[in-house]
């Protein structure tokens, strides 16, 4: 609740209006002395002409296509990628937490992890988050593989790990 | 004028979506236009700005929930967009934020697009100094003329900080004017 200071004839304002005030009144001052204008132009006809560049663009916008092995391999990256992601921020510690990547790991291998594109644009919600936000360049390919080596059990290792 | 609601659901519809969409480019090209040429200063850049802004609202606008207006939402994307870009051209010239500003301002003098005397590019200059969230706030209200609650929405801070930023913006800009002998 806002306290108010009461003068004699009981009306009120609030705490520290007066010094706000001044700050406000000398803020508007300054405001008065800067240019009205900021003094950047536009070429002729650039909206006409941006309109019709972004609604062209916009056709040829369609829904993404992807082959099915490409997208399996794209599935398949990004479920190693989510595992291993897990593993880093949560290093096995128990025989519970094993059975759980035992898990994980049936889950991917029975193909329960169907989503289409449209599905991860859901996900990847504009208001929640921007592609521009993720940074993957922090994940050097040899330290993920190191870490592979060391901290999981090989039978989760990828086949190309394994060898002969 | 259409409503807003209509104008959602006719985007989010497969069968309007490319007529309400050519609406919505119409509605608010040049207000998002004028928010992000002042931020990114050249209007090649603005231009880029303006079309992947435009080209984010027609691939996200079905997952678009309704939970602030369009219009605030399509300014974060603007803003969101025009930040994101400046970041890249830095990267992209291995330049630090801070000499890619000084360079598009100093970059005005002959600017065939820009035709503001001494005193606007000094304007320009002093509003370049500012931290980017600042800038942002600063350039947002005083040329697009937002509203204190229109901010608020768009940058998700509460009014009264956003008030503190503006009056902090104003002041330094004073300063370095009052410092470069203009005012």
């Amino acid at each position: 609740m806002m306290n108010f200071t009461r003068n004699k004839d009981n009306y009120k304002v609030p705490d520290n209006y007066f010094d706000e005030f001044e700050m406000r009144l000398m803020n508007r001052i300054e405001l008065e002395n800067f240019p009205k204008k900021s003094g950047f132009t536009i070429p002729q006809n650039y909206f006409n002409t941006a309109e019709a560049e972004i609604c062209n663009r916009t056709q040829t916008i369609r829904p993404k296509v992807i082959s099915l092995p490409k997208l399996i391999a794209i599935s398949a990256s990004i479920a190693a990628a989510v595992v291993v992601g897990f593993l880093i921020l949560n290093p096995i510690k128990s025989v519970e937490e094993s059975n759980t990547m035992i898990s994980i790991q049936e889950y991917i291998d029975s193909d329960f992890m169907k989503f289409n594109f449209y599905e991860l644009d859901d996900v990847i919600d504009y208001q929640t988050i921007s592609t521009d936000d993720i940074q993957f360049d922090f994940l050097n390919e040899d330290e993920v593989e190191q870490y592979i080596m060391e901290e999981i059990n090989p039978r989760f290792w990828p086949t190309s790990m394994v060898g002969n | 004028m259409i409503s807003e609601k209509k104008l959602i659901a006719e985007l989010q519809s497969d069968a309007s979506k490319e007529i309400a969409f050519r609406h919505l480019v119409s509605e608010y090209k040049e207000r998002l236009y004028w928010q992000i040429r002042n931020f990114v200063l050249d209007h090649d850049d603005a231009d880029d700005v303006l079309q992947n802004t435009f080209i984010k609202v027609y691939k996200n606008i079905k997952s678009f929930k309704g939970e602030s207006k369009l219009h605030t939402w399509m300014y974060r994307i603007a803003a969101n967009e025009a930040i994101t870009f400046l970041n890249k051209k830095a990267r992209r010239k291995n330049l630090s934020l801070e000499q890619l500003k000084t360079d598009a301002v100093k970059k005005l003098e002959t600017d065939i697009y820009f035709e503001g005397d001494a005193f606007q590019l000094q304007f320009q200059k002093a509003i370049a100094t500012l931290p980017e969230r600042q800038r942002l706030i600063f350039t947002m209200k005083y040329f697009n003329d937002y509203t204190f609650e229109e901010l608020s929405e768009i940058m998700d801070t509460s009014v009264g900080g956003l008030k503190s930023s503006y009056h902090i913006a104003v002041k330094k800009i004073t300063e370095y004017i009052k410092t470069n002998e203009m005012l």
